[in-house]
């Protein structure tokens, strides 16, 4: 048996059936292998259309995602994504192949530091040089990807050690160092933290629940959601949090941060209780530290120590396996803990999260981004779409405005914030979901990042739904422009786009284009009742910005916003033609 | 700023103390003292580095030992700085 056959043979002992990737010189003995192996490989038209698909897939699965690229330029394709799955803790195994291993060092045709340039954006990585070390390394960064907080690993293997001939002695293998996330299964529950935290909400009558991303990721949602029915306990989520309580759980306010919701953020500042479930406080979410949550006792509950009091002291912490410590939790509750004690505050959130809510009564005849994607949440309400994002304006306002009832059906890359995310992530998705219906949305800047992998849908004829938001500009950053650089607008024309239309059917993908609000109906319709993939290109209009917003730096109490009357009214102007921007 | 020495045990692999160094850089911490030497233990690296910032060691600490290679890390407060160096 070659090297690559045993890596092939042992993503299957690891029940791996899809890989995603690109070949390449250095990585040829393992296409070789993958030759009626049984593991389907999903051929991306770029290595960073196959990361993301591979954290597409993962992320909607909970299994482990599987790349595999080239040495060299390969390998650096694969970095942008590597980070986003290391940002956002996605089980994903990179493989790469590298040159001989008797030429690295040597400047030799694509060859790549890829162990060294891997080191910032992995939970950890192997370089085999050697065919004995291929079991261990290969084994253990299988089960690293997905034990503890999950992430990337990364395998480059030199093409002498994919074309060796494995010694049958070095399959058992023994190590005396085990990485020590594979030796600890579990953090011993620590009672005494558990009893304060239990102390802590029973005597509060502000408790306020902040859900991260980690509660999806460990499969908490449930229990989390069983803990706010039974202590009714108003919760907010991060971004990566969306799902994890269901978004029309009357206590959930919804998202908390720069772009939250008022009830939210409203929320977070009052209460005297926070109790943070897998989330690492990330500056998007908190606004200023300082002024964050000012009244607050915070609990965190958190797999990973380096997270808790990163940012804000805890004043308990309950770190391990959240599941435990939510079931925990809950029994601990059930003695001293009296929902009544914060009636008030209860009345007090749910009647914010009513009356500060969004609103959608744009009076223009175009099209609201806002409005057409909630329509778009209520018609997939049954279906439960997974709807992947890219990075803008629009992602944000699929967070507001779409509903979940699982983190995993809401791709988002949150923090990389990575344009070009979204097409191949849905497409990772559908694989891993083919009974699904699999939308992305995305911004006209940021289809282009990996519009190459149109391609990839139609080679495989899976049925991914785009919807694309068009306001021929890099909206976000247009926004910021508008607000923080006196309307300066640099570099985010971009009325010059293709036509997005012509595009997918030169891809052989259905696609029309609707620019009246009178037209969404029937368009959405037609897009997800479409068996087929297929591109609905949106015009919208460049100035309808993204409210609330809190500025950078600044409190989430202090969050400004614009409603979408005021906003619309230089919609009559054609788009490409505003005075503020002749000049660029 | 403040001064802080870690002695760090590592199980060996090229790159790990790499990682640690890179680690400690991007966290924001100077490197003032580095020594780096096998371990009796097999397999093993020890590592004591001495480093100042104006950050938090604590979280420092966290870090260091959530590296996959790192098997243990012993924080020393400023005061015990000599003579943990002392021994080397
Ligand atoms: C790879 C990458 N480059 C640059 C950015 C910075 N950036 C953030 S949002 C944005 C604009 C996105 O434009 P578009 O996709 O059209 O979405 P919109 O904001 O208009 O909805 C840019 C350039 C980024 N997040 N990712």
């Amino acid at each position: 048996m070659r090297g690559a056959d045993y890596l092939i043979k042992t993503l299957k002992d690891h029940q791996v059936d899809t890989v995603f990737g690109y070949p390449g010189g250095a990585i040829m003995p393992v296409y070789d292998a993958l030759l009626g192996s049984g593991v389907k490989h999903v051929l991306c038209r770029h290595e960073q259309g196959a990361v993301f698909a591979a954290d597409g897939y993962a992320r909607s699965s909970g299994r482990l995602g599987v790349c595999i690229a080239t040495s060299g330029p390969g390998a650096t394709n694969l970095i942008t994504g590597i980070a986003n799955a290391q940002m956002d803790s996605v089980p994903l195994l990179a493989i790469t192949g590298q040159v001989a291993s008797n030429l690295i060092g040597t400047d030799a045709f694509q060859e790549i530091d890829t162990y060294g340039l891997s080191l910032s954006v992995v939970k950890h990585s192997y370089l085999v040089t050697r065919i004995e070390d291929l079991p261990r390394m290969l084994n253990e960064a299988i089960q690293l990807a997905q034990s503890g907080r999950p992430g990337p690993v990364l395998v480059d293997i030199a093409k002498d050690v994919q074309m060796a001939t494995m010694p049958a002695t070095t399959l058992a293998f023994c190590d005396d160092l085990r990485p020590k996330d594979l030796a600890t299964t579990n953090v011993a529950m620590n009672s005494a933290a558990l009893h304060s935290a239990a102390e802590l909400l029973a005597s509060s009558k502000q408790p306020l629940i902040y859900a991260g991303g980690g509660v999806g990721l460990s499969k908490a949602s449930e229990l989390l959601t069983a803990l706010v029915d039974q202590f009714k306990v108003p919760t907010v989520t991060t971004l990566k949090g969306i799902g994890a309580l269901p978004s029309s759980h009357p206590y959930n306010l919804g998202m908390l941060g720069m772009h939250g919701t008022k009830a939210a953020n409203t929320a977070v500042q009052e209460c005297d209780v926070l109790l943070v479930a897998g989330a690492r406080l990330d500056d998007r979410a908190t606004g200023d530290l300082k002024q964050f949550a000012p009244n607050a006792k915070v609990i965190h509950i958190d797999c990973d120590q380096a997270e808790i009091s990163k940012l804000r002291l805890a004043d308990v912490s309950l770190l391990g396996d959240m599941p435990s410590i939510l079931t925990s939790l809950m029994n601990a509750m059930s003695h001293g803990y009296k929902h009544e004690t914060a009636h008030q505050w209860r009345y007090r959130c749910l009647q914010n999260k009513e009356q500060l809510g969004f609103r959608y009564d744009a009076p223009f005849s175009g099209i609201y981004a806002p409005a057409l994607l909630k329509s778009l949440s209520e018609k997939c309400q049954q279906r439960q779409a997974i709807v992947a994002c890219d990075v803008g304006q629009h992602q944000m306002w699929v967070a507001q405005h779409m509903q979940f009832n699982s983190s995993s059906h809401h791709l988002s890359s949150g923090g990389l914030g990575a344009m070009g995310y979204g097409l191949p992530a849905a497409l990772g998705a559908k694989f891993a979901n083919p009974d699904r219906t699999v939308i992305t949305v995305s911004g006209d800047g940021s289809i282009m990042m990996n519009i190459q992998e149109l391609a990839t849908l139609k080679r495989y004829s899976i049925a991914v739904k785009i919807l694309l938001l068009d306001n021929q500009r890099l909206g976000m950053v247009r926004q910021w422009q508008n607000l923080f650089f006196e309307k300066r607008f640099s570099e985010v024309d971009l009325s010059d786009n293709p036509d997005f239309v012509e595009i997918a059917h030169a891809f052989g993908v259905r696609s029309t284009s609707i620019n009246q609000s009178s037209q969404i109906d029937t368009a959405l319709d037609e897009f997800l009742s479409s068996e087929e993939s297929y591109l609905l290109h949106v015009s919208i209009d460049p100035d309808d910005n993204v409210w609330p917003l809190v500025p950078p730096g600044k409190s989430n109490s202090d969050y400004i916003e614009e409603n979408p009357t005021e906003s619309s009214s230089s919609s009559k102007i054609p788009e490409h033609k505003r005075p503020e921007e002749a000049t660029q | 700023m403040s001064t802080n020495t870690f002695k760090i045990i590592v199980r060996q692999s090229a790159g790990s103390l790499e990682r640690i160094l890179r680690l400690v850089r991007h966290r924001g911490f100077d490197v003032n003292y580095c020594l780096a030497r096998e371990e009796s233990l097999e397999n093993g690296m020890s590592v004591t580095l001495q480093l100042s910032s104006e950050r938090s060691a604590d979280n420092l600490y966290h870090q260091l030992h959530k590296l996959v290679d790192v098997v243990e890390v012993h924080q020393s407060k400023p005061s015990r700085l000599r003579s943990c160096l002392g021994n080397e």
